[in-house]
């Protein structure tokens, strides 16, 4: 079926009308996305680039801005994301929940919200505390175990941030190695922590194509963390520490915890 | 990306509102939320101390594949299990979906309330209707026990 998109304000204070004119602007953000991405709609602004009936001038700007973003995306990796070597043409799927999820919140805190998440089947982006308060709590963000999706491996307390995890808990292999062009699966899952919920969800969909070596570029990048979990059940963290919600680094490869950081 | 199938819902002061903004796939819903209270089971037998064990059902929501409702159970404010009490099965496809998502969707809803987490990264929900069920009545339970907490003495 389709992505579930999940909006969560916590604002103790707002007026429902302001709810309601906050999450209309959001949805009307996240339909738009929807409508200009999607390759599953032959319509698309997308699809209709991939099939080469439209240039990307007659596409609507956010494509290119777009695009432009895969191109950070391609660097930071090592061109383990890579939306040109996609099948069937330029494809950007793989940054585009995150990005369409991070706008969505932005469109709640334009109307004045604080306390909100936006989680898009799993890609999520986090403002404020989960409590309504303004008391530094941020948001517990829970990190399911591939091999047991039951269980939360771990878990993050951010605020301002963006999680993203590429993962396969139901269906099979959900990265391209842009080198073959092929469905690849070389980790269980990854996770991304960072300021940029649409980069961390090109990261984590490299990272699972990569392997454990992505921690070698996943390192390099700046306010970027993550939580990787390789075929055998072995959790790798990268990531530098900084600020009051980041976690302490330089986890040992196999050593696994469910604790609150 | 895949085509959206949105849950929309604010929280104000422990009890949540899902709003009806929702589009795409997913039928409209009975708002109806069932609830029922029981002493907790697990509470030292007349000691008049223990939070109330919530059940609530949630509203059948109508999904294309068929009629989902969700039931969950709530100790003050820890969910203890959530179950599908009702699951498409009208046809093959839709039976198969049910009954690899139920279960995993069950164990993934209560393990991110018993690890103290707010929301998870990484849980790809394949059944809105469930969700949406599940969320009401989740919220609807956890409302109910905290009230009858704050009764104590």
């Amino acid at each position: 079926m389709g992505s579930t998109v999940t909006l969560d304000v916590r604002d103790p204070q707002v007026s429902p009308p302001r709810l309601e004119s906050a999450l209309a602007t959001a949805v009307a953000v996240l339909h738009e996305a929807d409508r200009v991405f999607s390759t599953y709609d032959p319509d698309s602004s997308v699809s209709r680039l991939r099939r080469g009936t439209a240039a990307l001038g007659e596409c609507p700007p956010d494509v290119a801005n777009v695009l432009a973003m895969c191109d950070v995306a391609y660097e930071q990796t090592g061109g383990w994301f890579d939306a040109w070597a996609m099948p069937g043409g330029v494809d950007p799927t793989g940054l585009v929940k995150g990005w369409a999820a991070q706008r969505a919140l932005h469109a709640l805190t334009r109307h004045g919200i604080r306390h909100a998440v936006v989680n898009a089947a799993g890609d999520l982006a986090v403002t404020g505390n989960s409590s309504g308060r303004d008391d530094g709590s941020g948001w517990r963000v829970g990190v399911l175990d591939p091999g047991d999706p039951g269980r939360v491996l771990d878990s993050v307390r951010v605020t301002g941030t963006g999680v993203a995890t590429s993962a396969s808990y139901e269906r099979g292999p959900l990265a391209i190695d842009p080198n073959t062009q092929q469905p690849v699966q070389r980790l269980a899952s990854a996770t991304v922590i960072g300021p940029d919920l649409a980069l961390a969800d090109a990261y984590a969909t490299a990272a699972v194509a990569h392997g454990p070596d992505a921690l070698g570029w996943l390192e390099m990048l700046a306010e970027v963390r993550a939580i990787l979990v390789t075929l055998d059940g072995k959790v790798l963290r990268s990531g530098r520490s900084g600020g009051p919600h980041s976690p302490r680094r330089g986890r040992a490869a196999g050593e696994s915890s469910a604790t609150t950081t | 990306m895949r085509p959206l199938l949105l849950t929309i819902y604010g929280a104000v002061v422990g009890l949540a509102a899902v709003l009806p903004l929702a589009r795409a796939q997913v039928d409209a819903s009975t708002p109806a939320v069932t609830v029922q209270t029981a002493p907790d089971p697990n509470a030292p037998a007349g000691s008049g101390t223990g939070a109330a064990q919530v059940t609530a059902t949630g509203p059948v929501v109508g999904t294309r594949y068929g009629p989902v409702q969700v039931k969950v159970t709530v100790t003050g404010s820890r969910v203890v299990s959530a179950t599908a009490v009702q699951l498409p099965d009208g046809d093959g496809q839709s039976r198969q979906i049910s009954s690899y998502a139920g279960p995993r969707l069950d164990q993934a809803a209560v393990a991110a309330q018993g690890a103290g987490v707010d929301t998870v990264s990484g849980a790809s929900y394949t059944s809105d209707g469930y969700r949406r069920s599940l969320q009401a009545a989740l919220d609807t339970a956890r409302a109910v026990a905290a009230q009858q907490d704050q009764g104590k003495p």
